[in-house]
């Protein structure tokens, strides 16, 4: 990890470094409570972002095509989408304890990235040339990039399971906190996107296999994550339920999509699956 | 949907057990109905299509049984206290049941093999648990009976939740929208279930066909597809498609920049402690200027990128002229080839004319034969003979039955039947017997009278001819483990694209789509094909394919293994090398073979890297005609299939035809699929609809009501 660290590339050697400094500079502002601590932490994480996507568009163009295809791209792809939605949850609901764990959550994936790092820009094979590519792979990895910041706002609705208005230079640095509700909207928002990553990717498998649903590994654990979180929405309409029955519910739905993304290549069906990462 | 739930749950208590009886009786009854219905769809269409031995009654009774059954249960369902049955349909715990079980499901779904061979499971669980999973329709669990009941549960679920909340408002249209586009998938997908039509057809350039095969005719076995020609399919297996389909032309293109060559240092690993090799600089394929290194090495140019290369022992030169080159087996099993023939008389070549015909036969339509414990002796095997031409005859025949090859003087007889060959050497002798009680490696023994060649004995195995008519370079490393098993030998010529399958006596020589050449070993060990520009040499079994002194290294045939020839100048001195491409790179194993990896000093090697996939696409220029008359053209590419008359035709494969490749197309036709799409459309639509545009309308109607207000 640390060697293919020293040979990544001054880019994402920046991004990393960028995320890790933004998650200490968070950890740090818990301490120091100022105003100019909270602009740096801001600024760190949308520095990660900037660099982030400037990495990805040179390889971009490097490979002539999409940088989503290995799986040391996918993680790349999911820091830039985890660090980014903790920026509009922040920029949107001033909440920043989210930031803080999702500035580290950007981190470790990356640190992943350097576990399956690979230097080499593979071609794409004929059956990942298509229209649908890039939508059905950006749609899911928003999703789960929303799923897991929803999962660290879940954990933290255990401990502050009602919203409650605070003292201003409060511990958190914020004034009014909801993780109920952000843990409620985030999961809005990867349900929207898992559902409609299920539909592109039926409308792909129907102009590449012939069949729009094949009960692949990867797609049957979709369908479960689609089923948990539905599930979830439906308790909270129609139930009412908030507070802990909820949050475990979200805690469950993540590790349904932790097993969608990651988790499949275990299994034992994994070799029928044509969804693996295998390089 | 609490008030309802508050008044199911007000509901007698034995009210809800009676409910519950009535379910396990409809699942019961639409158990029955759908086993019928699908064996009556499925199992007997195969049967039929490969004019196959297992006869499946139409249980016709069943299926009365089963609509009767469910009409009662609804009825009943319906005649007593019909509001509260209706609220047990449309009920949160009708909906928390359906999707709790289609959940559960699913994750055994992923965890259990698939429709996998019966061999797979006991290995990989255990002969036990297989029990259990195959009692519980485990295997073959999405299309099992109680899968399919609670999809549809939840679909009735789902609408009568929706009737029952009356909930037709502006307001709740996303919501509508949502769960009646899930229902509409759910119908369509299994009006899908029921009738699509699947097939496949294999295609050389200027064939045309107005039919296909059907998918089970296709179908060998599980996944595997037996690609045919339209002439080789069976009247009784042809899906007529309404017009014609012409293929112009099929071509295969690959990537410009296909390979990276890395010049590697030698590393340690901080967090393992192992060596590895990490690149440093790259050399790519477009690179027309040498690279200097700068580690004073010299210059490194690369010379050449082989697709498929090999190493052929030093080639001299035969009476009549024509280029020597040995065939280097590799170790073949327990079976020590080496004992097989001797090392001299190199200069001996033999006409391969004993024998011109080849057998192959074809797996019985119900391959599950020894799981389904039917009697061997009453199985008739069918043998396949080509004839120079390539003409194919057929032969049926039963165990220990003997007949005559038609328009020959040949007699056949069938000898044995092996599920599992394995060949071991006694001796002198071949002993050939089964490994297993499973069908792993079919084969049959046949042995051939008559003519010139008095008796002799063949051992066929079954995945010989499937490998012919499929892919060489997909299949030719599954095969390569499968000869080892039986102790056969197998060998490409390193100039053409050769089989060579044998034992003690005899040599079969295979090339794609042409007649097959038997070569008699005790006649000597050097034989020159017609085709081939060399002679080849059988004999040496040599370790492995490592470089020497002399080597020839040859390029020809599809992809298989990729290389690169290098040159290094330094102080005047040339050193020329070829390095492979190897997966184990970088790992320190790989960098002490000389075969992977280019040593310049003890820290630097320079490596061959593949980027992926080296075929970029491939497609299928093909016409629609109609009474002759061409109606549109197109090209079938992987995610472009052709869409005409309701059937669509993808670009499945592609293989190494009698001139050139063929493509292979696999053929759908889904009546469900409008029914598919528009209940996806709903789902999207709604939900958009639902979480997003909803309550910015709501926001917006109620600030303007705060304005009016003000």
């Amino acid at each position: 990890m640390w060697n293919n660290f020293l040979h990544a590339g001054i880019l994402l050697q920046a991004t990393t470094i960028a995320y890790l400094a933004t998650f200490l500079l968070y950890l740090a502002s818990v301490f120091f409570r100022h105003k100019v601590v909270n602009w740096l932490c801001l600024l760190g994480l949308g520095t990660g972002v900037v660099i982030n996507t400037i990495f990805m568009i040179n390889r971009w163009i490097e490979a002539g095509r999409a940088p989503i295809k290995s799986r040391f791209e996918a993680m790349i792809l999911l820091a830039w989408c985890i660090a980014l939605t903790a920026l509009i949850v922040e920029l949107a609901h001033k909440v920043r304890i989210v930031s803080l764990l999702s500035s580290l959550t950007a981190f470790g994936s990356l640190l992943l990235a350097f576990v399956w790092y690979d230097s080499l820009i593979e071609n794409l094979p004929a059956a990942l040339q298509s229209f649908w590519f890039i939508p059905h792979v950006v749609v899911y990895f928003l999703g789960y990039a929303a799923a897991a910041v929803s999962f660290f706002s879940a954990v933290l609705t255990l401990f502050f399971p009602h919203p409650r208005r605070l003292q201003k230079n409060n511990l958190l640095g914020q004034e009014y906190l909801d993780f109920d509700g952000y843990t409620y909207h985030l999961i809005v928002f990867s349900f929207v996107m898992l559902t409609l990553g299920l539909v592109m990717g039926a409308l792909w498998a129907k102009d590449a296999w012939g069949t729009y649903w094949a009960w692949d590994p990867k797609e049957n654990w979709a369908l479960i994550s689609f089923f948990v979180y539905g599930l979830y929405l439906h308790f909270r309409k129609i139930k009412g339920w908030k507070g802990k029955p909820a949050t475990w519910f979200a805690i469950l739905g993540f590790v349904a999509i932790i097993i969608t993304f990651l988790g499949v290549n275990y299994l034992p069906t994994a070799q029928e699956s044509v969804h693996t990462y295998l390089d | 949907m609490s008030n309802e739930q508050a008044g199911v749950e007000a509901t007698a208590r034995w009210e809800t057990w009676v409910n519950c009886f009535l379910l396990v009786l409809f699942i019961f009854f639409f158990f029955n109905l759908w086993e019928t219905v699908h064996d009556r769809m499925f199992v007997e269409r195969a049967a039929s299509a490969t004019g196959a031995l297992r006869v499946v009654d139409f249980h016709g009774e069943y299926v009365a049984i089963g609509i009767v059954g469910i009409a009662v249960i609804l009825a009943a369902w319906i005649a007593r206290r019909p509001k509260q049955m209706w609220r047990f349909a449309a009920s949160m715990r009708l909906a928390i049941v359906s999707i709790t079980s289609i959940l559960l499901g699913t994750v055994v779904g992923t965890l259990v093999f698939q429709n996998a061979q019966v061999s797979q499971y006991i290995d990989f669980y255990s002969e036990p648990l297989y029990a259990i999973f195959k009692a519980l329709h485990f295997t073959d669990l999405f299309a099992s009976w109680w899968f399919i009941a609670f999809t549809v549960l939840l679909a009735v679920n789902l609408v009568a939740c929706t009737v029952h909340r009356k909930a037709w408002r502006p307001q709740t249209l996303g919501m509508l929208l949502i769960h009646g586009g899930i229902v509409v998938v759910i119908i369509g997908g299994f009006l899908g279930g029921l009738l699509t039509i699947k097939g496949g057809i294999a295609l050389e350039n200027g064939m045309s066909t107005d039919y296909v095969a059907t998918k089970d005719y296709t179908t060998y076995e599980e996944n595997r597809l037996a690609r045919l020609f339209p002439q080789d399919i069976p009247e009784n297996a042809r899906q007529p498609l309404g017009f014609t389909l012409h293929l112009d032309n099929f071509e295969v293109l690959t990537y410009e920049d296909p390979y990276v060559v890395h010049v590697n240092k030698l590393r340690h690993r901080t967090d393992t402690n192992e060596l590895v090799l990490l690149p440093e600089q790259t050399i790519k394929f477009d690179d027309k200027r040498p690279l200097t290194l700068e580690q004073g090495f010299g210059v490194l140019r690369i010379e050449k990128f082989y697709r498929n290369f090999r190493r052929a022992k030093a080639i001299e030169e035969t009476a009549d002229g024509r280029p020597l080159a040995e065939v280097v087996f590799y170790p073949a099993g327990h079976v020590p080839i080496t004992n097989l023939v001797g090392e001299e008389s190199l200069d001996k070549p033999v006409a391969g004319d004993a024998f011109n015909l080849r057998f192959a036969w074809e797996l019985p339509a119900d391959e599950r034969l020894s799981e389904l414990g039917i009697q061997r002796e009453e199985q008739i095997f069918r043998l396949i003979a080509f004839d120079m031409s390539g003409e194919r005859a057929k032969l049926e025949l039963k165990l220990g039955e003997e007949k005559i090859l038609e328009g020959t003087n040949l007699k056949v007889k069938l000898i044995n039947f092996y599920n599992d060959l394995k060949a071991e050497k006694v001796g002198e002798e071949m002993v050939f017997s089964n490994a297993s009680d499973q069908m792993l490696n079919p084969a049959v023994e046949v042995e051939v009278t008559g003519g010139e060649i008095g008796i002799e004995t063949y051992i066929l195995p079954f995945k010989i001819e499937q490998l012919m008519q499929g892919d060489l370079i997909d299949q030719s490393r599954k095969l390569m483990e499968l000869m080892n098993k039986a102790g056969l030998m197998l060998r490409f010529d390193p100039a053409v694209e050769l089989l060579l399958v044998g034992s003690t006596k005899t040599l079969h020589v295979f090339r794609p789509g042409m007649p097959a050449e038997t070569v008699d070993l005790s006649a000597g060990p050097s034989y020159t094909p017609p085709f081939s520009n060399y002679s080849i040499v059988f004999g040496r079994m040599v370790e492995s394919g490592a470089a020497g002194e002399g080597d020839v290294f040859v390029d020809d045939s599809p992809v298989g293994n990729f290389a690169v020839e290098l040159v290094l100048k330094r102080d005047g001195e040339e050193r020329r090398a070829v390095i492979e491409e190897s997966d184990n790179i970088p790992d320190s194993e790989a960098m002490k073979d000389e075969r992977y990896t280019l040593k310049l000093n003890d820290e630097w090697f320079v490596t061959l890297r593949i980027r992926g996939d080296y075929i970029n696409d491939y497609r299928s220029h093909v016409k629609v005609l109609r009474d002759g008359e061409e109606q549109r053209t197109h090209t079938i590419r992987v995610n472009e299939p052709l869409i005409e008359n309701g059937f669509y035709f993808y670009q499945n494969s592609y293989g190494q035809g009698r001139s050139g490749y063929f493509t292979y197309l696999t053929v759908s036709n889904d009546p469900g699929l409008p029914l598919v799409y528009l209940g996806l459309t709903m789902m999207i639509v709604g939900i958009i609809y639902a979480f997003y545009v909803k309550p910015r309308l709501k926001r917006s109607k109620a600030a303007k009501e705060n304005d009016y207000v003000e």
